[in-house]
């Protein structure tokens, strides 16, 4: 019973935390807001996503039975958008947690083993000097484009700079004294790795891998914008994109939607990933004027 | 001065190092033969082994890449398959659009950013600091050619004002140059403004706390000459910085936003290439764009190393 | 003739405002500087005295920082004045110097460009002669070859140098009022006394008034001709320097005095410190501020907070016990209470 009760008041104290931080909060209640609506929304919905109907082409929203209309060739930008959706979520999903967890062992090997250290870091250094979508692009072009290529290539591309971030972080707690006073009692280098130092990058870890996630959306949609992605029929906001692009005269809502959507998704990625940068920042200790003050001009904070 | 250049130009053959490998494997990460994915299912055995040949692909791997390495620092990218010609020769041909709209987009990005990081570091707080870190966020979770599309969308159809499509070179006139080069570069400039207007802030707002600000006030210097010729003049260094770094996704952002609105420059010869898998092209361009990255974080070291006299007089210290 | 002093501070009161709780740093100080003397601040850190500094030319964050009461110099209340006028004042009137020379210069601009620039009364119009208006005042503060520094920046430059680059700037334009925040705590001690001499010597030449903030007795010692005691937001003694040295009447004041180790001290005597510890701004207490520490306090002073009253002329005291202090009874149980605290330490 203590278990949940005291589990219970962690989650309040941890949302009475978060109401702090309204970017942090209103781009999570979007993230999830949106995951809904890719998931579970399409269990009660019958639209098909590529069942094409010639009669009912470019079919403008809110008409002709369709919601967000259809394009051209007659298919539910609805329930194109909403699969697009999963596809995405999932890749930046996948995405992020993969490049976290390689990210997280080569920071911290290499914070530990000076000799891998440099051979990783100038590994690193090379990948890092070739912009990451064309990374993306010529391993999606020499494999040939399916999601698991494409999950590959966008988690090598950022995988570098979390490394980067890993390490950089546990040579700097490696350097404080605690660790030395644990080798002292002799605890083994795999335990002081994990135990020790991972947690306190945890911090650094999370806010970055919003990004990549953010990041990882983006670079998809790009490279199906180009071709490079996921390919048709099965959509995917990149590739809607690139049919829209096609027909934007006939229809601005093949395009529109999908673009509208992604912005939506990173933005309230890149909120979260400020938001919780904000919260685990001990500097932020200035007194903060609220959004009423900010909008009446008001300087300062009330005496 | 002339250590840290040597310095920053020693550093970068292992950079170049590692990138030369990674385009070079990238040919041979196909699954299956290279050539016979070039030539397609209806080649015949003399077409793939000749292609094969010629290609040097029997070759064990280590001298293909000194072959290649060989070709390519005399210059010599390589033919691309399907457009016969040098591949040097065919990213020359479009690289001037690509050049001017990232130009372009680089000076729109500093006009945006650096007055906005200014102010609203001077009055941080403000109203317009809460808009320049809007734009900002703004400018960062979106990419650049969703923005194109959006503002292709808007301005283009809806509004009709300005064209979404097409490229007419400098020698059309002027206007017409300009004209329609105005969407995408004012696309690409935001987005890259984004990450400047913070980093300019942030900038500015540790130099105002600094010590040296503070003396410059109990002077009786005015807030704005304090801000501009003092403070600044600190706080540009790392934004300085920070344009290089983000050179190589206003790199990549022109390349793809030449597909939203056709611009005849090297991204459209990059995903032409992509989907015909002409992989000389590809490698070559890859090459190529990287160097340019690397080369252009080099002269903004430089230029950094010109900008803080502490860095250019040598660290010569007290006296 | 009574001539205006060149600082009158009145009342002042100087809260700020921190993300949890509102911390008063100075609470109701009176000082007054007459023209041509020298008025040194002696405190701990955390005694307010630099946030009095920065008062004076209202240098603080005025978004965080609440400021009560008068600061007049030469009459006008900066305070109450408007943004023009105080940009005016600043340099012209008043000059700053301030601790740490290294970061006080800017590091991009030349020495030349910063000392011309405070020479200027409006930095974009060149003011004839100001080249050699730079090279006198960087004679004027001892620097070597003058011409070879205006070109050269700072950090090229020793501590000393630099310090003396500081008062250059601060005596551009001629200011009657030079506001020296602790000027030499940065510094090597040799540097130190040439840099205090430099100061003594301008002071004198120029007629300036200066208030001179340390935490260092010696350097009161030296340079100032009245003294005011800070501790925890209040002044606690004022008196003129050779008679607070001879005749301290608050019991912090005696402690200060007693633990500046001298060449005369024995080497196995312990040195004398003052017990306890400076109480949190956030927790000042409604009585005595020091009483906790104090080795005379009594009933008295742990409920009623005393007032700084002049009970020798031209030298008050914010003490209870001042005059029995004064008169010597104590000094039986000043002896009781080191044992006590000496037991403690």
């Amino acid at each position: 019973m203590t278990a949940i009760t005291s589990s219970f008041f962690q989650v309040r104290a941890t949302a009475s935390k978060l109401t702090k931080y309204p970017a942090l909060l209103a781009g999570l209640i979007i993230l999830i807001a949106a995951a809904l609506i890719c998931f579970v929304v399409p269990l009660f919905i019958t639209e098909s996503s590529t069942a094409m109907d010639m009669r009912n082409r470019f079919a403008p929203p809110l008409s002709g039975g369709s919601l967000l209309g259809t394009d051209e060739y007659g298919r539910s930008v609805l329930a194109r958008v909403l699969e697009g959706g999963r596809t995405s979520l999932l890749v930046g999903m996948a995405v992020a947690t993969l490049a976290t967890i390689s990210g997280i062992v080569i920071g911290l090997l290499s914070a530990y083993y000076p000799l891998l250290d440099q051979i990783l870091m100038r590994i690193a250094d090379g990948l890092l000097a070739i912009p990451r979508m064309l990374l993306a692009a010529a391993w999606s072009a020499a494999r040939g484009p399916l999601a698991v290529t494409l999950v590959t290539a966008l988690t090598i591309a950022s995988t570098r700079v979390m490394a980067r971030l890993v390490r950089s972080r546990a040579r700097a707690v490696k350097e404080e004294a605690f660790i030395d006073a644990r080798r002292v009692q002799r605890a083994s280098d795999f335990r002081i790795l994990f135990r020790h130092i991972a947690p306190n990058c945890v911090s650094v870890v999370a806010v970055h891998a919003c990004f990549i996630f953010a990041d990882a959306i983006i670079t998809e949609a790009a490279l199906s914008f180009l071709g490079a992605g996921v390919p048709p029929p099965a959509p995917s906001w990149g590739n809607m994109l690139y049919d829209g692009k096609a027909a934007i005269f006939n229809g601005w809502w093949i395009a529109g939607f999908p673009a509208l959507i992604v912005a939506i998704t990173t933005i309230a990625l890149t909120m979260v990933g400020d938001g919780l940068r904000d919260m685990f920042d001990p500097k932020g200790q200035r007194p903060r004027g609220n959004l009423w003050g900010l909008l009446l001009g008001r300087r300062g904070t009330k005496w | 001065m002339i250590s840290y250049i040597a310095k920053r130009l020693l550093g970068l053959i292992p950079v170049l190092f590692v990138v030369s490998i990674v385009v070079f494997l990238i040919i041979h990460l196909t699954p299956g033969d290279p050539a016979r994915v070039m030539l397609g299912d209806e080649a015949t055995e003399e077409q793939v082994l000749e292609l094969q040949e010629r290609l040097s692909l029997n070759e064990p791997l280590w001298t293909q890449y000194v072959l290649w390495i060989g070709r390519v620092v005399q210059g010599d990218l390589g033919q691309s398959f399907f457009l016969g010609t040098g591949v040097v020769d065919v990213i020359g041909e479009r690289l001037g659009p690509t050049v001017t709209l990232a130009v372009g987009a680089l000076i729109v990005a500093l006009l945006i950013s650096i007055p906005l990081g200014i102010a609203a570091a001077r009055w941080p707080g403000s109203l317009l600091d809460a808009g320049a870190l809007g734009v900002s966020l703004i400018g960062m979770a979106l990419p650049s050619f969703l923005l194109g599309l959006m503002l292709a969308l808007v301005v283009g159809v809806q509004l009709g004002w300005l064209p979404v499509a097409g490229y007419r070179p400098l020698s059309a006139g002027l206007w017409q140059h300009v004209r329609y080069l105005i969407l995408p570069t004012i696309s690409l400039g935001v987005v890259q403004a984004a990450l400047l207007i913070r980093i300019t802030r942030a900038s500015m707002l540790d130099t105002l706390g600094m010590d040296y600000v503070r003396l410059a006030r109990a002077k009786g210097l005015s807030e704005r000459m304090i801000a501009y010729r003092h403070a600044f003049r600190n706080a540009v260094l790392p934004v300085m910085t920070v344009v290089g770094a983000t050179f190589g996704s206003l790199v990549t952002g022109a390349l793809v936003t030449e597909t939203v609105f056709n611009i005849p420059g090297v991204g459209q010869l990059l995903v032409s290439s992509i989907a015909r898998r002409d992989y000389a092209v590809i490698q070559g361009t890859i090459l190529l764009t990287t160097l340019s990255y690397v080369l252009i974080n080099l002269i903004t070291d430089l230029l950094y190393g010109l900008a803080d006299p502490r860095v250019r007089l040598g660290n010569s210290g007290a006296r | 003739m009574v001539t205006a002093p060149a600082l009158d501070i009145e009342d002042l009161r100087i809260r700020f405002r921190t993300a949890t709780s509102i911390v008063e740093s100075v609470s109701g100080v009176n000082l007054s500087i007459a023209p041509g003397k020298v008025l040194g601040l002696v405190g701990e850190s955390g005694c307010g005295k630099s946030s009095l500094a920065n008062a004076v030319m209202r240098l603080h964050d005025e978004r965080y920082t609440r400021i009560d009461g008068a600061i007049r110099i030469n009459g006008q209340d900066v305070l109450t004045m408007a943004p023009k006028a105080l940009q005016k004042l600043r340099g012209g009137e008043v000059a700053m110097v301030f601790q740490d020379p290294l970061n006080t210069l800017n590091p991009v601009l030349t020495i030349g460009a910063q000392l011309i620039e405070a020479i200027r009364d409006n930095p974009r119009r060149p003011v004839p002669g100001e080249r050699d208006k730079a090279l006198e005042l960087l004679k004027a503060t001892g620097i070597t070859s003058p011409e070879r520094r205006l070109t050269q920046y700072p950090y090229e430059l020793s501590g000393g140098m630099r310090q003396r680059v500081v008062i250059a700037i601060a005596l551009a334009r001629n200011p009657k009022l030079l506001i020296a925040d602790e000027p030499t705590t940065a510094l090597d001690v040799t540097i130190q006394a040439e840099i205090l001499d430099l100061i003594k010597q301008l002071t004198a030449e120029r007629q300036m008034a200066v208030l001179f903030i340390t935490h260092d007795l010696g350097v009161i010692s030296h340079m100032a001709d009245r003294v005011a005691v800070m501790y925890l937001g209040e002044i606690v003694e004022q008196a003129d320097t050779a008679e607070l040295f001879r005749n301290p009447l608050h019991p912090y004041t005696r402690r200060l005095l007693r633990a500046a180790p001298s060449m005369s001290t024995p080497k196995d005597q312990r040195l004398v410190t003052v017990p306890g510890r400076v109480p949190s701004l956030t927790d000042i207490p409604d009585a005595c501020r020091f009483a906790n520490r104090c080795s005379f306090s009594e009933i008295r002073c742990t409920t009623e907070a005393p007032k700084l009253i002049e009970s020798v002329p031209g030298h008050a005291a914010r003490c209870w016990r001042q005059d029995e202090l004064r008169a010597g009874t104590l000094r039986e149980a000043e002896i009781a209470g080191e044992a006590m605290s000496g037991a403690l330490s």
